[in-house]
């Protein structure tokens, strides 16, 4: 399965952000593991539909944030050491992510029952 | 001019069989979805316009290029000798024109898979060793015709002991005499920078197709196959155009050198046949995945 990014013209947050975001998270996941070429600027604004300057200031910060690396014959590339958690907790978050689908959940549900656990883990300072 | 004849009757017969095929065979049928039935039909209206954008150029060359235009530029014929490229580049400005005004996504929601495309859509194989094919040999064909052919670059030697003078009412051989038209230098070197355009032309549309936006309801997959059939189809046009131009090339050296004498014409002139039957073959295979 390949990975995908999807941009949501009408949300308050934007579209590089969007971008970003969800490229950073591919990388966090392991599904853009380190090596993996991303697509060229100018081809992921044409499949995008948006402006070249916003796919490139997301390329700009994911790179500023050393995910991804800019060279000028391989073109940005994922970079090793964005993948967070170990594979057993890779592997909860998938299985927690598939119980939710099965169950229904929207994302943003989801996202606040993972803030709800975390806040419930959390030690009071 | 019964060669000349002959050449004309495979040319057209070639022509009729391509439009025939492309008017009477069925459409491949690709399981899959909306999107992509919707992307074929674009590229196979794409298609048809380009054949015949390709194939009237190529008529109305063949009928007026060697007749009213036939001192159009200072080498006579060389505008004729150049049509089949110049058909191809109309062919392939087509398609370049059609692929680069591909619909962009649009809406607000839109997707789009992280996959890398490389800098020229690949085409079938068999397209791109029929391209080359004719490219080399062509470039080669010109050149020696351009090393065979006399200082005036438009005629050949006749073979020793070809020619026959009077001396004293009685036949003796004699040398010096010379047949033409023969594609030297003046014809081989426009010929050439046609033929490296029609190259540099199918190149830049194998990279415009590369760049087009991908089919929004498709898998990386599917984009790659719509991708390589329109890449195909670009290759097997210009191979059509390379295929056209040898095949003339050879065919006029063939029967230029036959009537010099020269041993080597018939393997031309057959050779001619065989391109521009190979190429018309190649032109009408279908794309297949």
């Amino acid at each position: 399965m390949s990975a995908a990014v999807t941009v949501d013209i009408t949300s308050g947050v934007p579209p590089y952000e969007q971008i970003r975001t969800q490229i950073a998270s591919l990388i966090a996941t392991g599904a853009l593991p380190a090596g993996t070429r991303l697509p060229t600027v100018r081809d992921l604004a044409t499949d995008l539909g948006v402006a070249v300057g916003t796919v490139a200031r997301a390329y700009r910060e994911l790179e500023a944030a050393g995910l991804v690396t800019s060279r000028r014959r391989t073109g940005t590339v994922v970079a090793a050491g964005g993948t967070v958690g170990d594979a057993p907790v890779q592997a909860a978050v998938a299985a927690l992510v598939a119980a939710a689908r099965r169950s229904g959940l929207a994302d943003d549900d989801v996202l606040a029952l993972v803030r709800g656990a975390l806040l419930g883990g959390r030690e009071p300072s | 001019m019964g060669l000349s004849r002959m050449f004309l009757v495979v040319l057209m017969i070639g022509i009729l069989a391509f439009m025939v095929t492309l008017a009477f065979r069925s459409r491949r049928v690709v399981p899959t979805g909306l999107a992509m039935e919707r992307a074929l039909g674009r590229m196979n209206a794409t298609t048809a316009i380009a054949t015949v954008g390709g194939l009237g150029f190529a008529g109305w060359a063949w009928t007026t290029f060697p007749t009213v235009y036939l001192s159009a530029t200072e080498v006579p014929g060389l505008l004729a000798a150049l049509g089949p490229a110049l058909a191809g580049l109309v062919h392939l400005g087509i398609i370049a024109a059609a692929e680069g005004t591909w619909p962009r996504s649009a809406g607000s929601y839109r997707a789009a898979h992280l996959e890398r495309r490389p800098l020229l859509s690949r085409a079938q194989p068999w397209a791109v060793r029929a391209l080359a094919s004719w490219t080399v040999l062509l470039t080669a064909l010109l050149i020696t015709f351009g090393a065979l052919a006399e200082p005036d670059g438009r005629s050949i030697r006749h073979a020793p002991g070809v020619g026959e003078c009077l001396a004293d009412g009685v036949p003796v051989p004699c040398g010096g005499g010379a047949s033409g038209p023969f594609p030297g230098w003046p014809y081989g070197l426009p010929m050439l920078l046609a033929a490296v355009l029609v190259v540099a032309a199918t190149l830049g549309t194998l990279y415009v197709v590369a760049r087009r936006p991908a089919v929004r309801g498709t898998s990386p997959a599917d984009d790659t196959l719509l991708r390589t059939i329109s890449a195909t189809r670009v290759v097997r046009g210009a191979q059509l155009a390379q295929g056209t131009t040898l095949a003339g090339a050879t065919f006029f050296a063939g029967t230029t050198a036959s009537n010099a004498g020269w041993w080597w014409a018939w393997p031309l002139i057959v050779l001619a046949v065989v391109v521009l039957g190979a190429s018309f073959g190649i032109a009408l295979r279908r794309v297949a995945p």
